[in-house]
């Protein structure tokens, strides 16, 4: 168990919603990760279409907590806008912050962000804001009244893993009491057990799960990695050294001889 | 144009709507889902104000339903 925004969460693991082959592998998935928290959007219902009812239909028939985002906003009034209506679609008052403020890497713009989620903390909303791994924006993230933060492991959607474990090193040692869920940029599982492993308390992935080849194993294996990874974290892992030193024991070696 | 008429944007489409009616008179002509949320000109409306708030020409309507997200 593990706690976040006054909840106690029995999952380290946060899913996306979005990509699955069908909304049936997408609730089996989800079932096969353990996961707690599902990540969830607000789009124009499409024109003709009764748009994404069956996702929703098969999304409502889990028992987990919804987190909407805001995902596409590029101002802190279009996300403002769009958690108010999130809050009200959704019945919930978490929003994952997403003001995004370059279109080629969907960077998090940090000022945008900030504003955002010092409007939407005043307006009661718990705000898990995207964000980069920068030290001082989370700083001035928590400053405006979030409790946790989502630092990106790398851009969304490009499975490349934790780019600056250094920097996300830091924000765990500043940010010692500020739960910390790294969200998107991850794989494979590894990479989520590698997250877990330097102190960060929980991860959020969609396409690693979504587009793998067979999505409901791989919801179990990451599964199992974030287990892994928060196991070697409380386990305490041993120091890096520059120098090997043999794990036999040297005294007794046979064969040796001393010099004459 | 019918001065009873009006123009506004609905999810960036042009629509031609009654003028003089609420957004709750003028909804079910807007959308058939069950689960949506509504801003008009940028500017979230709760359901309890539905029926006060009067559409006017040239306003812009975003009427968003639960989709899937990462």
């Amino acid at each position: 168990m593990w706690r976040v925004a006054d909840v106690e969460l029995d999952s380290r693991l946060l899913i996306g919603s979005s990509l699955y082959p069908s909304p049936r592998v997408m609730q089996e998935a989800i079932r096969a990760a353990g996961a707690a928290v599902v990540t969830v959007s607000v789009r124009r219902q499409q024109a003709g279409a009764r748009g994404g009812e069956d996702f929703w239909a098969a999304l409502r028939a889990l028992d987990v907590r919804l987190l909407p985002n805001t995902a596409g906003c590029h101002s802190a009034r279009e996300a403002i806008t769009t958690a108010e209506m999130a809050r009200e679609l959704f019945g919930t008052h978490w929003i994952k912050l997403e003001v995004i403020g370059d279109d080629y890497n969907l960077q998090p713009d940090p000022f945008g962000l900030v504003e955002a989620a010092r409007e939407l903390v005043a307006q009661g909303f718990e705000v898990f804001p995207y964000c980069t791994e920068d030290l001082v924006v989370g700083e001035k993230l928590v400053a405006a009244g979030c409790r946790v933060l989502m630092p990106w492991g790398a851009p969304i959607g490009t499975a490349r893993g934790l780019l600056n474990p250094y920097g996300l090193r830091t924000l765990r040692e500043r940010l010692p009491g500020i739960p910390l869920i790294v969200d998107a940029g991850l794989g494979v599982p590894s990479h989520a057990a590698q997250a877990l492993e330097l102190g960060c308390d929980a991860v959020l992935l969609n396409t690693a799960i979504a587009q793998a080849t067979d999505p409901v194993a791989m919801a179990a294996a990451f599964r199992h990695a974030v287990l892994a990874g928060r196991l070697a974290f409380e386990a305490g892992r041993m120091p890096e050294r520059d120098l090997a030193q043999p794990s036999t024991p040297v005294v007794g070696t046979p064969f040796w001889q001393q010099q004459q | 144009m019918n001065e009873a008429q009006i123009q506004v944007i609905c999810n960036g489409a042009p629509r031609t709507l009654p003028g003089a009616r609420t957004l709750a008179e003028l909804l079910p002509a807007l959308t058939d889902a069950c689960d949506f949320a509504v801003a008009v000109n940028e500017e979230f409306v709760p359901k309890s104000a539905y029926g006060a708030l009067r559409l006017a020409d040239g306003d812009r309507i975003e009427l968003v339903v639960p989709m899937e997200g990462g």
